[in-house]
């Protein structure tokens, strides 16, 4: 379904697109109704039936088939092709702080084990939104139900440790070195498609991922800064000037070289970043809902960022995990869903990727009110993605000896899925293979 | 590089091992330093009597007391009665975490476990340990007082080897289920904030810890640890970075530091007097975001109860973006980092005493940089080139220049 990367035809593409103001080419092509039509995306199942998964079957508590050809829901002829242009594809990524519980997410309610070792915490069948027989989605997510997306099944860390840092420092460190995975995958986008500006961009305030990058990242924590950076009065330009000029160590380089990509990115930002309180997106979003708003904003400025790194906390649940993990499935739900929305409206539905990631798992059985840190985990992509079930199912029934979901699929290889398949980037995990058929 | 006033060696000195770096004690350093030599300097700034005044604080504070909390602190270190404590205090809060979100609606806690760091900063490593293990702020957030022997709870037992002591390499995840059960049974009684234990809820099996068999306890599992030389090791090495910005602890630092029962006066006193101290170059290491704000918070002068600037800086003391703390190093410098420190400039120069008309040598004695560089110098005279300003922008434009200067940024 993707198309042989041709690097020639990217450059030449992205020239063309630079002789346009980047902003008047998104409207353009929102304009021209250049998206495509919708195509279904079958898996065939075992027993020949062709389902078409990412489809959800009706409300809650309708768990009495799977063989339904319901088309996604909400718009079913907008299901987007992924822009065939790497170079123009955005890739949004969503940290869930804390380990998620992969069972709360994509809920495996047709497994008795699921109630057996989780008297307490276990989501009750008919709260389930049924994908398909065997799992479903938490009720919360009644908005992303409807929109194109796929599950991704036995994710796991291949470590030893399940030390919360030691699991954040790899994929930080994409596999290594002190590089995080989002600069790696920075830097090498940014010598691929040439460009000085923005590359990556975090909209959490605070991203190790992008500790070491080289060129163009900047973490933003909150809309109020960039109202200050567009002042282009008074003392500001002189300012601007003054502080590139330093010149010293690797250190004040570092200074010196931050300064300069942030008077290079002023001019891409968004003109008007005001958020509206009163839309879900906000008021039910909460902390992500504001950071997705500000990252909208950018990327339809068209600011150049190839790679956005969100993060919501909190999924550490030792305790209270039913009442804790409820509201942050809320959260994600009406923050995601108003920033696909947006997406939708800009005309950019087809190159935006948004995927869930997480340090790692939680345990198959509960303790008290809470589960303890665990292994083997789902995540989730929404956007221009093959719709339904990727990855291995892996099953409460078969813990390992720890009592740990196993890791069927190492998480570098979603990571791995996400920068190749998905952006183009070759060098970054290059021994770790794709989840075949998710992009 | 350029020195000012001959007052570079003194001011190094103030700016790595103080928060406020202020220039009155650093011409006070320097008094000593130029007649004593550098060890004299060092017991002059250590030489002081413990400030043992703590913030008042009611158990069930509410929210709106923190911002008091946080402008004592800050006041307290602007007045510099014992400017290392105060330091010392950072130091150990910076990976002895715990969260304001973790109060349980009893905002006190925090200005208790602020006290508990401040008391201890300057006296035994292992007296605050002990104490930190039982304070209930610390219990929330690791959910100790969850943590109970029919239902262990791993997560203090885990945090206590890999951020507290050892760090990762002598344990293994046997050994923090076998520890969590060990000290499972300390209860919280969150109203009142009453900690104690509970026999009928913890755990009396003996096990290996270690390389010892016994059946082990809180205290126990804490000196255990305490003992185990990685422990010492790191944490020294860890302060050796923060104050010399650069190369590795002497072999035996960690090792004499322990068998002083982890005194830390004297620990800083053998870092701030080494050669190696000495030797290190002006600006080698990124300031972490509270040394910025501290540093811009005495020369601007900001209300000390705004604390949603070190928020922004992304060091706010009492809210870590995670549980391992605060991270040192490259960090701190990058282009959000850069930017957030760049808004924090943003303020009204009028209520600044001559921010609307100091001259640059003015400017640079206020922020305390003695030591500058011939581009930073350049970079703030061409102040006086910009266009369509007036005098006063001119000045206020020398102001922001040099607090966004390396020499501002870095150690």
């Amino acid at each position: 379904m993707t198309s042989q990367f041709d690097p020639e035809l990217a450059k030449k593409l992205k020239e063309d697109n630079k002789r346009a103001t980047r902003r008047k080419f998104l409207m353009g092509l929102a304009g021209t109704g250049a998206i495509s039509a919708a195509t279904v995306y079958g898996i065939t199942a075992s027993d020949g039936s062709t389902r078409s998964f990412g489809s959800i079957l009706g409300s809650p508590g309708n768990n009495t088939g799977s063989t339904g050809t319901t088309l996604l829901g909400g718009n079913a002829n907008a299901a987007q092709l992924p822009a065939a242009d790497y170079s123009d594809r955005i890739l949004v990524l969503i940290e869930l702080q804390g380990g998620n519980d992969g069972p709360s997410t994509v809920i495996p309610y047709g497994d008795s084990a699921y109630y057996d070792l989780r008297p307490n915490l276990a989501i009750p069948a008919e709260e389930v939104i049924p994908i398909d027989d065997q799992v479903g989605l938490p009720a919360q997510f009644a908005a992303l139900s409807q929109r194109r997306f796929a599950v991704v099944e036995g994710i796991g860390n291949t470590l030893d440790s399940l030390s919360h840092f030691d699991q954040q420092k790899l994929w930080h460190s994409g596999g290594g070195g002190r590089v995080g995975f989002v600069s790696q995958l920075g830097t090498e986008l940014a010598e691929k498609y040439g460009t000085d500006g923005l590359v990556t961009l975090s909209v959490a305030g605070y991203a190790p991922q992008l500790i070491g990058a080289d060129e163009g990242s900047l973490t933003l924590s909150g809309a109020n800064q960039l109202k200050a950076l567009t002042r282009n009065d008074w003392i500001y330009p002189g300012y601007r000037q003054a502080v590139t000029r330093f010149r010293g160590g690797p250190l004040t380089s570092r200074i010196a070289q931050s300064y300069s990509q942030i008077g290079s990115i002023v001019n891409d930002l968004p003109e008007d970043v005001e958020i509206d309180n009163e839309s879900r997106m906000i008021a039910e979003g909460r902390q992500l809902g504001n950071q997705l708003w500000v990252a909208a904003g950018m990327i339809e400025a068209g600011t150049g960022a190839r790679v956005i790194h969100a993060k919501i906390g909190g999924f550490d649940t030792h305790e209270a995990h039913v009442s804790r993990h409820a509201n942050l499935m809320t959260q994600i739900d009406a923050a995601v869903d108003g920033f696909l929305a947006r997406m939708e409206a800009a005309g950019l539905s087809d190159r935006v990727l948004v995927a869930l990631t997480s340090e790692f798992g939680r345990r198959g059985a509960e303790n008290g009110g809470g589960l303890d840190h665990g292994n083997g985990s789902t995540l989730m992509v929404f956007g221009p993605v093959n719709p339904g079930r990727h990855g291995v199912y892996n099953s409460l029934s078969n813990l390992d000896d720890r009592g740990n979901l196993r890791t069927e699929i190492p998480y570098s290889s979603y990571l791995r899925t996400l920068a190749h398949d998905w952006l183009g980037a070759e060098s970054i995990l290059p021994d770790d293979e794709s989840i075949t058929g998710l992009i | 590089m350029v020195e000012r006033n001959g007052l570079a060696d003194a001011s190094k000195l103030v700016r790595r091992a103080t928060l406020a770096n202020d220039p009155v004690l650093i011409r006070q350093i320097d008094d000593v330093l130029k007649q004593d030599g550098h060890a004299a300097a060092v017991d002059e700034l250590l030489n002081r009597s413990i400030d043992n005044a703590t913030i008042p604080f009611n158990w069930a504070d509410e929210f709106s007391a923190l911002r008091n909390y946080h402008s004592w602190w800050v006041d307290r270190i602007l007045e510099g009665r014992n400017p290392v404590q105060e330091k010392m205090t950072l130091f150990f809060h910076s990976f002895l975490t715990s969260s304001r979100g973790s109060s349980g609606g009893k905002y006190g806690s925090i200005a208790q476990q602020m006290n508990l760091f401040r008391r201890h900063a300057l006296g035994s490593f292992s007296d605050l340990l002990l104490d930190f293990v039982k304070d209930p702020l610390l219990m929330r957030f690791l959910n100790a007082q969850q943590n109970v022997a029919k239902r262990p709870n791993e997560n203090l037992a885990r945090e206590l080897m890999e951020l507290f002591t050892t760090g990762i390499g002598p344990y293994n995840e046997t050994d923090i289920r076998n520890v969590a059960l060990a000290i499972s049974g300390w209860r919280l009684d969150n109203d009142i904030g009453r900690v104690y234990y509970d026999e009928t809820k913890g755990s009396s099996e003996s096990f290996s810890f270690l390389g010892e068999t016994r059946v082990w306890n809180l205290d126990s599992v804490v000196r255990k640890l305490l003992d185990h030389p990685a422990t010492a090791d790191r944490i020294t090495q860890m302060l050796w970075e923060d104050l010399v910005g650069e190369g590795s602890a002497p072999a035996g630092l960690g090792k004499g530091w322990h068998d002083r029962g982890f005194d830390n006066l004297w620990l800083v006193e053998q870092i701030l007097k080494s050669q190696q101290f000495i030797d290190s170059n002006h600006y080698v290491r990124p300031r972490t975001g509270f040394e910025y704000f501290m540093n811009v918070q005495r020369v601007l002068g900001f209300p000390t109860d705004e604390d949603y600037r070190p928020r922004n800086l992304g060091h706010l003391p009492w809210d870590p973006p995670n549980v391992a703390g605060w991270p040192s190093g490259e960090r701190w410098i990058d282009v959000g980092s850069i930017l957030a420190r760049s808004q924090v400039l943003q303020y009204d120069y009028k209520k600044v005493e001559g921010g609307t008309t100091a001259g640059a040598e003015e400017i640079l004695d206020r922020c305390a940089i003695f030591e500058v560089s011939n581009d930073t110098l350049t970079a703030i005279s061409e102040a006086n080139n910009a266009v369509d300003v007036g005098d006063a922008g001119k000045a206020q434009l020398r102001w922001w220049i040099a607090l966004s200067s390396p020499e501002a940024m870095l150690t």
